[in-house]
């Protein structure tokens, strides 16, 4: 077991290492004014001595999403409960979902900003769309696909509806819903680096914006690095509550083999 | 007697009874007739095994018995209540087909929540109870282990304790001891019938062993399929409390080979089950 983490272990850094190599000598002999490469060198030396700006508008763009992931997450369990209890309902918003979902959020930006103003409003609600409907259908989904046995254990047991949801569909729906997490909160920062490109003053979207203007392609690069290192946290803090949370999740499909710490 | 269509109701107080039940499923547009004209009784206290070839509907008149579906024609009581008044006050024990066990319960915490639903006793109680009755299934060490972690038969025994645990009126068991080894099989089949024995339950068994319908049963009711129907039974008038010397006794294999019989002339129709 642990050989075979090494070895993953070792395989990634070795991608990472022929990537970055191979971008390098590839923006090193494509460098001519107004070229669109940077090497990892200028990304690095932009990253640290601009260090100050990327920390301030990372915390601007982190907290926008966040607010709007928090918002897309009450908003979708609740829909997803409602429709779960009330059936009947359950179609409409569905339909509702996908309609809102198949908006084009970069049309839709400028229209929220006429209505509620450029503040962080805006923000909040386009990073919330973004991250909205992965948590819906995953949720929707789960309490949809308890397993029947299960069901059928708590009718014998003479359960009550609240019964049910709170010792079977409840528990075998949260790991899924943070799976889903792991794809909803980088949506969220996608979504408010968006809706700064409508207006605002700071924060990712904006950053990346100024340097394009400014032909600042190290900035540039650099901006997109902090992007994606946030995304790619958000994801992983998800992917290690829910193994911390639901450990029986990930042994439930290893049976009775050998896992990581057992 | 034996071959009777019908099975006979049994005397007066009928545990359970079961009166000229169908139930037909729809899958797509096709209808199939999973169980037709089906009666019989069972008396309390008795023992009674259901034998019959694989989707003869076994599981499926389990489930009606239980409630948790209803028949498409015809009845069933549970002593002088409906299936639903039954099923409220919690006479039922199932032991499902499937070990259906809580992944993010231990073993221990899978026997008592059925305890917990029902709000009975203290949880130092219950905890207790559960305990006594994972000993029992010869799973003490296992108080803690996550179903994950315990074997397929540990986890049907998981299962039987669970339905143990509510003290049940009625233990319905769908073929518990299918995935167990012979060994491991027979002492379960003791240990179900002293069980059977202490606590005065009414039993129902859904089995596919014929050695096992003889050893536990005080009645053995025969289905075929095709549609789901009863072409027989079979009493097994063994002395009792049984134990493992009566596998060597020729008035066990007189009744096994006799049940055998009836299996494998009640125009089992393996052609459909093999299409
Ligand atoms: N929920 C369902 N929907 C549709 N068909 C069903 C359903 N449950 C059972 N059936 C059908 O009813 C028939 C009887 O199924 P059942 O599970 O009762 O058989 P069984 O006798 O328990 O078989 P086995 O011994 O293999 O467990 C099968 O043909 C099965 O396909
Ligand atoms: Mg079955």
């Amino acid at each position: 077991m642990k050989s075979r983490r090494a070895r993953s272990l070792l395989l990634t850094a070795t991608a990472w290492l022929l990537l970055v190599g191979a971008w390098w000598l590839f923006a090193a002999h494509e460098q001519r004014p107004g070229t669109i490469w940077a090497t990892p060198g200028q990304i690095l030396g932009s990253l640290v001595s601009l260090r100050s700006a990327y920390v301030a508008n990372a915390v601007v763009t982190l907290k926008e999403a966040a607010l709007g992931f928090i918002l897309a997450v009450s908003v979708a369990v609740v829909l997803a409960l409602a429709g779960e209890r009330y059936k009947k309902i359950a179609a409409t918003t569905q339909r509702a979902a996908v309609a809102i979902y198949s908006l084009p959020i970069i049309a839709l930006a400028p229209a929220l900003v006429l209505w509620t103003g450029p503040g962080l409003t805006t923000k909040v609600v386009i990073a919330g769309l973004g991250a909205f409907f992965p948590v819906l259908i995953n949720l929707v989904q789960a309490l949809r696909t308890t397993p029947a046995g299960a069901l059928e254990l708590m009718q014998v047991g003479g359960a009550g509806s609240w019964q049910v949801f709170r010792r079977v569909e409840l528990p075998y729906a949260l790991p899924i819903l943070f799976v889903s997490f792991m794809t909803a909160a980088p949506a969220a920062i996608t979504g408010a680096m968006l809706a700064e490109w409508v207006g605002a003053n700071a924060g990712l979207g904006i950053q990346l914006l100024n340097s394009m203007n400014e032909f600042d392609i190290p900035q540039l690069y650099a901006t997109l690095v902090v992007a994606s290192a946030l995304s790619v946290a958000a994801w992983l803090l998800f992917r290690v509550l829910g193994r911390l949370f639901f450990p029986w999740q990930t042994s439930v499909g290893a049976g009775h083999h050998g896992r990581e710490g057992a | 007697m034996e071959n009777a269509a019908e099975a006979s109701d049994g005397p007066t107080s009928a545990a359970v009874k079961v009166s000229g039940v169908g139930r037909t499923f729809r899958l797509g547009r096709r209808e199939l007739v999973a169980l037709q004209g089906i009666s019989f009784g069972v008396r309390d206290g008795e023992f009674v095994s259901i034998i019959g070839p694989s989707g003869c509907g076994k599981s499926t008149l389990l489930r009606l018995i239980a409630g948790l579906i209803a028949p498409s024609s015809g009845s069933i009581s549970i002593g002088e209540s409906t299936v639903r008044e039954a099923r409220a006050a919690r006479k039922f024990g199932f032991v499902f087909q499937e070990p259906t066990l809580l992944p993010w319960r231990s073993a221990l915490q899978n026997v008592t929540l059925l305890l917990e639903l029902a709000r009975r006793g203290s949880a130092a109680e219950r905890r207790a109870r559960g305990i006594e009755l994972l000993e029992l299934v010869g799973l003490g060490q296992f108080v803690d282990t996550p179903p994950a972690k315990l074997s397929g038969g540990m986890q049907r025994r998981v299962g039987i304790a669970r339905a143990l645990a509510v003290d049940p009126q009625i233990l319905l068991l769908d073929e518990p001891f299918g995935a167990l080894d012979e060994i491991t099989r027979q002492q379960m089949n003791v240990f179900l019938q002293s069980v059977w024995t202490a606590q005065r339950t009414t039993a129902l068994l859904v089995t596919h062993n014929v050695g096992e319908a003889v050893f536990l049963s005080d009645r053995v009711i025969v289905m075929s399929n095709g549609p789901g129907r009863i072409v027989g039974e079979l009493q097994i008038d063994l002395p009792r409390p049984r134990d493992l010397t009566l596998l060597q006794d020729q008035r066990y294999f007189a009744l096994a080979g006799q049940l055998t019989q009836m299996l494998f002339t009640s125009g089992v129709a393996l052609q459909s089950a093999y299409s």
